[in-house]
């Protein structure tokens, strides 16, 4: 073989890709072949990276693995709407890559004054993945037993997107979620103990026992909502950027959606309506491939939930959802974007639920064991302990010893749940709305 | 000269008061809020430089600009959810949807979200919008813009239902609605757009939820007569009270100026009056306001009434284009004028 041509690319420009991973098929005389990434990196392709069809001979360069500071320098990653690609800001060729923080913060390092960091504190990711990791299989072992109540959908295996996504927001920001809602509440500041209080149906619960699972809320600290209804998270989203773009607050909002809320009509009129008046909002499409138990694949004929950020004229980026590292770059362009002013981004990340729905629901034949295994070889917690790991910058020790803080929060958060009050009955028919017949506003009687 | 105008007419003559109409009234109220309040803002289609289909926003973009006046695509559910999640985080939004028909298209936000998250929050987030529009039968408007719906809203817990039947009503009410920290269903009759009355210039004119208006009361002599009037049947009403006076017949017309809230005391106390009660309603008959006044009438003030319930409404059927066919579907003066004929004589 001397000469071959490209037949296609499998990765795109910018994504990341791991070792071992296949990258792109060579045609040569004999054979189309396969090649697999020797080690792992950002996918760069040149402008002058051949065409595909077109023979070149052997040794031609067709595209680099970047290391993540190289793809940042470069604009990276994974900018599909070309066009709307935002630039690579002052910063962003500066990055800050190496973990800052050796030491393991306070159990309960408190929300209430977290700020977003311009540089990336990956013992802070790691710590707040593992919560929503041990906290939720708490949840999980909790509904087993009966305690929670109704439906639990757990957010195992996609930890690393809330948990990045947030780490760029204060408590001022709004956030928009799910059904699979317990991470986002967990990554914005709701507590442990008020999540799991909540499951149980107690007063002392984020929203007093009146949402469950799939109603959290804590405005306090941003968190506007989880939803049993699938898509409107994206128009109210829409909507607090619209008060901070009329009010110059210079709060921005997020919403969390899955797949299956790409393709209902939420998802185009309330992309539209974002960047045709350029509002500060993040789209963070949790794409975990299947809607409920429907495979994304069998629904929609764009892979990519991404690409069709280009049809309202917003940035749309791919990142590995389980890559915690890679959706905090991302999200910090975009949420740097549109504090800036310059509009919306939407972010797909793509992962995977490995529990089933629903807590208690059969998940079989609709996906494979293999295809589960697989993800939970994927885990984001591992991975990034692992990346840990061979950088030697964090000791392990420092994650063992952050592993049992948040176990003793888990075990704590559900004796708390536990030793909760239920509501009291008769305030079913409070708060429906705040008016009364016969007054004026502010109580007045004309 | 109504009753409700001089008595608005002698409470405010030390603030003044003009002569507009309808639409000029809502306007001015809409005016005077935005002014006063710069985190209110309108939505709808053709609500900035055009000033409204019905000429609800005119002359307000040149004040308020497009980020207060904004012209929206046509997406209903996606400007109703946007607005939801405004509301939610510290402005006033005011959607104009024209033919309140549109609001269909957003029915799944209104009930799920924009009704709910002050509940679902325990009362920790307030939504404070208005939902206006306008409805009714009337100008071959045709079947998808002469709907009327009220009653869906009437029905769910977390609305107002508001549906003034005057220039002075809509000033007030629609006032109350933007102050308000809840949604608000506004709802304007197209026939009642250019009727005139007058209006006090009271920058607070407002008027609470829940309190009926008497538009009529008895004359103290013939056959008494409560009718319940809804919206544009109120002047309807009072023309057909006017008529059949001549016959002996005294009318208590009560207008309920909101639907949700309810002021059934008001109705129940003429009730106790009159011994009979008719309820005059555009909207259908089925399950709609007139079936709730006649349950809550029966079931608390059943002694006081002399005869059955009645109830007027349009016709059980979708609206019509052409005049002579939408004429069928409405309410007219001889079926009005024979109903409270029957609710009298039975």
């Amino acid at each position: 073989m001397e000469t071959g041509s490209i037949v296609e690319w499998l990765k795109r420009p910018g994504e990341f890709v791991r070792q071992g991973e296949q990258l792109l098929i060579i045609q040569s005389d004999k054979a189309a072949n396969e090649i697999e990434a020797l080690e792992s990196g950002y996918l760069d392709i040149p402008p002058d990276s051949p065409a595909l069809g077109v023979e070149v001979p052997i040794g031609t360069v067709l595209g680099a693995l970047l290391t993540e500071a190289e793809a940042v320098a470069r604009g990276l990653p994974i900018i599909l709407a070309d066009a709307h690609a935002p630039k690579a800001s002052p910063r962003a060729s500066t990055p800050k890559l190496v973990p800052a923080v050796a030491e393991a913060g306070p159990v309960n390092a408190s929300v209430m004054t977290r700020m977003p960091s311009a540089s990336r504190d990956d013992v802070s990711l790691y710590r707040e993945m593992v919560r929503i990791r041990k906290v939720e299989e708490a949840l999980a072992r909790s509904h087993q037993q009966g305690l929670v109540h109704g439906a639990c959908h757990t957010y195992v295996g996609e930890e690393a997107i809330a948990t990045a996504v947030c780490a760029h927001l204060t408590i001022k920001d709004t956030i928009w979620s799910t059904h699979r809602g317990h991470g986002h509440a967990l990554a914005k500041g709701v507590t442990a103990r008020e999540l799991a209080a909540e499951l149980f149906g107690r007063e002392t619960g984020c929203a007093g026992g009146r949402g469950g699972s799939m109603h959290l809320f804590k405005p306090e600290v941003g968190l506007m909502g989880t939803s049993g209804i699938v898509g409107p998270c994206i128009l109210l989203a829409t909507g607090a950027g619209y008060t901070s773009a009329l009010l110059k607050d210079g709060r921005v909002s997020v919403a969390f959606f899955g797949d299956g809320a790409s393709n209902n009509g939420a998802f185009h009129e309330g992309l539209n309506l974002a960047a045709v008046w350029n509002l500060p909002v993040i789209f963070v499409c949790e794409n975990n491939q299947y809607a409920t138990e429907v495979p994304y694949a069998t629904v929609s004929k764009q892979p990519d939930v991404a690409r069709k950020a280009d049809g309202y004229g917003m940035p749309g980026v791919v990142v590995d959802g389980n890559d915690v590292r890679a959706v905090w770059e991302a999200a910090r362009v975009a949420v740097e974007r549109a504090r800036e002013g310059h509009g919306p981004t939407l972010i797909e990340a793509k992962t995977y639920r490995t529990r089933a729905h629903s807590e208690g629901m059969r998940d079989a034949g609709y996906r494979s064991v293999d295809e589960i295994d697989y993800w939970k070889s994927r885990c984001p917690i591992q991975y990034l302990r692992a990346q840990l790991a061979s950088e030697g910058v964090v000791p392990v020790a420092t994650l063992d010893t952050i592993d049992h803080e948040i176990e003793e929060e888990a075990r704590d958060a559900i004796a708390f749940a536990t030793a909760s009050g239920w509501p009291d009955g008769s305030t079913a028919a409070d708060h429906v709305v705040g008016w009364k017949a016969g007054e004026l506003v502010g109580g007045a009687v004309r | 000269m109504t009753v409700e105008t001089r008595m608005a007419q002698s409470a405010e003559s030390r603030i003044g008061s003009r002569e507009m109409t309808y639409v000029e009234a809502g306007r001015a109220g809409l005016d005077e809020e935005m002014a006063r309040d710069s985190s209110i803002f309108v939505v709808g289609q053709g609500i900035g430089e055009r000033g409204g289909n019905f000429n609800t926003t005119l002359g307000l973009y040149e004040k308020y600009g497009p980020a207060r006046l904004r012209d929206v695509p046509i997406t209903e559910r996606g400007f109703v959810g946007m607005c939801t999640g405004a509301a939610a985080t510290g402005s006033r939004p005011v959607v104009d949807f024209m033919f309140i028909d549109f609001i269909l298209d957003a029915l799944g936000e209104l009930i799920n979200q924009t009704s709910k998250l002050r509940y679902m929050t325990h009362g920790r987030v307030k939504v404070p919008i208005v939902l206006r529009g306008c409805f009714g039968l009337g100008g071959a408007a045709a079947t998808h813009h002469s709907g009327s719906y009220y009653p869906f809203f009437a029905h769910l817990p977390g609305f107002v239902v508001a549906l003034p039947s005057t220039p002075a009503d809509a000033k007030g009410l629609l006032k109350m609605a933007i102050r308000t920290d809840d949604p608000v269903i506004f709802l304007e009759h197209k026939g009642l757009l250019n009727s005139r009355g007058t209006v006090s210039d009271d920058p607070d004119l407002l008027i609470p939820f829940g309190v009926a208006s008497v538009r009529r009361h008895l004359a103290g002599h013939g056959k008494r007569v409560t009718v319940v009037a809804i919206s544009g049947m109120v002047t309807k009403v009072l023309a057909a009270a006017d008529r059949l006076a001549a016959e002996g017949i005294d009318v208590e017309v009560i207008d309920p100026r909101t639907i949700a809230p309810l002021d059934i005391g008001t109705i129940i106390e003429s009730v106790r009056r009159t011994g009979r009660l008719l309820i005059v309603d555009e909207d259908y008959a089925p399950c709609g306001i007139g079936a709730e006044v006649a349950a809550q009438v029966v079931s608390d003030a059943f002694d006081y009434l002399d005869a059955p319930i009645k109830r007027l409404n349009a016709n059980f059927t979708h609206v019509p284009y052409s005049p002579p066919l939408e004429a069928e579907v409405a309410i007219s003066i001889s079926q009005l004028d024979n109903a409270i004929r029957q609710a009298v004589h039975g």
